[in-house]
């Protein structure tokens, strides 16, 4: 990168806030992955829309990469420059712009973090539908870009389904607003209005690919009155599997979560049983009272799982992927959605490969509508058994590939692309290829198509 | 190049996951509206690029370890723009989520030390210090003939006792009410207790807090020399500084120690639940609590003193008692290093006294010398008016001293 880029650079944010110290740079080439060291040529912190755009229309223009980061707190590598470049740290985009309380919805810019956003409008009364719990600096921007979920998924779905619009800065740098503020005069209240597609999807689920997300419109819902809880151990992964679907085909739940006994050693948590389901519920009192009641009926009436009244409500990713091991260990999470019907056989393949590398392991589901989202993670020693992880992250994705699993990231790590359609394939070049025409987004991601 | 110190840590530095939960809040992610702070490292909120945060700089120190990083100036004042607070590495919901655990202050301190062993830092201001205190004794620059100057008069304090009264530097030169408000409430309670008086010597804090450690030994050597001499089998420090530095990098250094070290709000909570103290006079008012972080979390989770500085503030009539957002284990910083780290320093006390105005106080107590002075600083700047007391002082006012 030329040093007129940077000089540029500062002339738009100001030079405090670019730098390409060889240590600041360094700082930016992990995230919450195995891969890296990558390193970035130059890191900019814009503080605003305007900003982002100048910065885009000067990397579309001299052709340079660009790479997205918020909090980084992905475990796919999407938040590393893969060939170097620019990255553009979004973190000062950081300010609440409104709540509406009519129209129940919150503006933000999107580089504030999850739970700041969720703070604030807790303070006043208020939740979005789903509560996640990822590293604390996990950002707005790289959860809808990762189209991420939470607890609260099995009614509630995922990130997707609770925006009300976008802003995004596309790779070109014009500044594009989506859902009904397209509509002159209209306020981000709702995402599908009569303008045409959704273009609000567009950006989801592309991890930074498509576009900058700049802002944000999420709806909100006043905080239930209260919250209820269910814990039910079982014997075998198959009847952990009955137990689930009972439950997601009831629609009674905010929450199902199924976690593995190993899940539970290595986070601390004693475990009850070889096989642990959660259901939890939200609403009001009574409403909560007769979820609960029905989730221990329609169990008890199919004669599996035992209720675990001592059970610890466990429905948070962090704890499972930030080993707190003595001496410290990391862990590899390689996640992925997969149909309920096919849940033993994903976690007996996970198994397989897990015994086969001889590394520790642990496994939680979370329920998504009617689908799993699973949070695998094999534990190892950086130092000394980084490769055999990796090894064992490929084969595990080719094995759940084999039984129709689909990963949860777009990628870039293990490369997805050979899985995918030739005909979606094709269909995702041409809308990457309109607005990215340069190809500076994310480079080195999958789906990897040339142009 | 040769990284000794940090050599030790080396595993935990390549197990850092670079998940963020060092960078920002809140610490606990379970209950985001719950009293944890949005911030948790001083340095990333005022640099909030990821080399002024632990991730940052563990990646770098890993860098130096394989040989990826020069050693620029640069490079080593970003590592110095660090309050070693260990907001990044505390328990959250009384665990840790993170695979460095609570190493992050050890690696820096292990850094500093080695970046000073190869003549690359500390920073100017440190080495300023540094030279400082070999002149004179005491971070000031104060004449050594002036250290009982703050003795309240009329008071006699003898040189040998089995309890011995350490102030430090602050409390001695710089904000005198605080050691005579000690000396008072120790008379007060009946303790026959000895000063080191114009020997003693600055603890030795911004020098092994900055790495230099061959200048931190001999002064470490002294004042425990000095402390022996005077028969004393109980050292009682004001300062959260001292106590950290006198409870914890002495015995790095000297081995163990002969003598019990003791926070002073340990022993005065000890004396009011006796009813050997009993505070009378009203102090009208809302207060809060500023946990210094060498009485929490850079400690251990089995050697906070998060209690007893409480049961001093509730024991004084007319207080009412508010929490600030970030208390106990996941307080945040002072600010600490008002001459060291000027900007930082005055930085982070702003966002404390801004957090202290929120929960409503009107004074914001400590039981640390150096929060006294950093959030005093802010306080100065600070929109509405509010007072910085040290609780040797508020306690010596409530019990008419």
């Amino acid at each position: 990168m030329g040093k007129e880029i940077k000089k540029e650079l500062e002339g738009i944010v100001g030079s405090e806030n670019v730098t390409d110290e060889e240590f600041e740079l360094i700082a930016y080439s992990r995230d919450w992955s195995y891969d890296g060291p990558l390193q970035p040529e130059v890191v900019v912190t814009p503080a605003s829309t305007e900003e982002v755009s100048a910065i885009m229309k000067l990397a579309n223009r001299t052709k340079t990469p660009v790479c997205v980061r918020g909090g980084g707190t992905t475990t796919t590598g999407m938040s590393l420059p893969r060939e170097g470049g620019i990255v553009l740290d979004l973190n000062r985009m950081n300010r609440i712009e409104e709540i509406d309380e009519d129209a129940m919805a919150v503006t933000m810019q999107a580089g504030i973090t999850v739970y700041k956003m969720i703070k604030f409008i807790e303070k006043r009364g208020w939740k979005i539908p789903l509560k996640p719990k990822f590293g604390s600096g996990v950002s707005m921007a790289g959860w809808a870009s990762f189209n991420g979920v939470g607890a609260g998924g099995s009614v509630y779905g995922r990130v997707t389904d609770m925006l009300l619009g976008l802003e995004v800065v596309l790779p070109t740098g014009e500044i594009v607003t989506t859902g009904s503020a397209a509509f002159k005069g209209a306020k981000p209240f709702c995402r599908y209005q009569g303008t045409g597609p959704d273009l609000t999807g567009l950006f989801l689920n592309t991890f930074g690919t498509m576009g900058v997300m700049t802002g944000m419109t999420v709806r909100v819902y006043r905080k239930p009155e209260a919250e209820g809880f269910i814990g039910y151990g079982f014997d075998t992964a198959e009847d952990a599997q009955e137990g689930i679907r009972l439950l997601t085909e009831a629609n009674i739940s905010y929450g199902i979560n199924l976690y593995d006994d190993e899940m539970c050693k290595i986070t601390g948590l004693p475990p009850s049983a070889p096989w642990v389901v959660h259901m939890f519920a939200e609403g009001w009192k009574e409403e909560v009272d007769f979820r609960v009641k029905k989730g221990r009926e329609i169990l008890e009436r199919a004669g599996i799982g035992e209720e675990k009244p001592k059970a610890i409500p466990f429905w948070y990713g962090v704890e499972g992927m930030s080993s707190r091991l003595d001496p410290p260990m990391r862990t590899a999470c390689v996640g992925g959605f997969h149909p309920i019907g096919i849940t033993a056989a994903v976690f007996h393949a996970y198994n397989r490969v897990g015994k086969k590398y001889n590394l520790r392991r642990g496994m939680v589901w979370w329920v998504i509508n009617n689908y799993a989202n699973i949070f695998p993670i094999y534990v190892y020693n950086e130092e000394t058994e980084l490769n055999v992880m990796i090894q064992a992250a490929h084969d595990l994705r080719a094995e759940w590939s084999d039984l129709g699993c689909t990963p949860d990231f777009p990628g870039p790590n293990p490369d997805i692309t050979d899985r995918i359609v030739p005909e979606y394939l094709a269909f995702y070049k041409r809308m990457k290829q309109t607005l990215d025409p340069n190809h500076i987004m994310h480079r080195g991601m999958s789906p990897k198509v040339a142009y | 190049m040769s990284f000794e110190s940090l050599e030790q840590y080396h595993r935990w530095i390549w197990n850092c996951q670079s998940c963020s939960t060092c960078q920002k809040g809140p610490q606990n992610v379970f209950s985001p509206a719950g009293p944890t702070p949005d911030r948790i490292c001083p340095s990333y909120d005022k640099y909030p690029r990821l080399a002024y945060s632990a991730q940052g700089r563990i990646l770098a120190a890993r860098a130096l370890l394989e040989g990826k990083l020069e050693v620029t100036d640069r490079f080593v004042e970003s590592l110095y723009e660090c309050t070693l607070c260990g907001s990044c590495g505390p328990e959250r919901m009384g665990r840790s989520s993170c695979s460095v655990h609570r190493k992050q202050v050890p690696i820096f301190r292990a850094l500093r030390t080695d970046l000073v062993s190869m003549g690359k830092a500390p920073t100017e201001p440190y080495k300023k210090v540094a030279a400082t205190v070999e002149k004179s004794g005491n971070r000031f620059g104060t004449a050594r003939a002036k250290r009982t100057q703050w003795i309240p008069e009329g008071m006699d304090l003898p040189r040998k006792a089995e309890a011995l009264y350490f102030p430090g530097c602050v409390a001695t030169f710089k904000s005198a009410e605080i050691a005579q408000s000690t000396a008072k409430l120790l008379r007060q309670g009946g303790l026959e207790f000895a000063i080191l008086g114009e020997e003693e010597q600055c603890c030795g804090n911004p020098l092994s807090a900055s790495g230099q450690q061959q200048a931190f030994e001999p002064l470490a050597k002294h004042n425990v020399a000095l402390i022996q001499a005077a028969g004393a089998k109980k050292v009682m420090t004001s300062c959260a500084c001292c106590y950290n530095v006198l409870k914890f990098r002495y015995p790095e250094v000297i081995g163990d120690l002969d003598f019990e070290v003791l926070h002073t709000t340990e022993v005065l909570a000890g004396w009011i639940d006796e009813g050997k103290l009993k505070p009378r006079k009203s102090i009208p008012g809302t207060l809060t609590y500023q946990d210094p972080c060498n009485l929490t979390r850079v400690n251990s989770p089995e050697i906070s003193i998060l209690e007893e500085p409480r049961k001093v503030i509730r024991s004084i009539p007319g207080v009412a008692f508010v929490e600030m957002e970030g208390s106990g284990m996941f307080t945040q910083c002072c600010g600490r290093n008002p001459y060291e780290l000027p900007e930082l320093s005055l930085n982070t006390g702003t966002n404390r006294i801004k957090d202290a105005q929120a929960a409503g106080a009107d004074t914001v107590v400590t039981s640390c010398s150096f929060c006294d002075w950093s959030l005093g600083r802010a306080a100065k700047g600070a929109d509405a008016e509010i007072k910085v007391l040290d609780i040797t002082t508020l306690l010596s006012q409530a019990l008419d001293l």
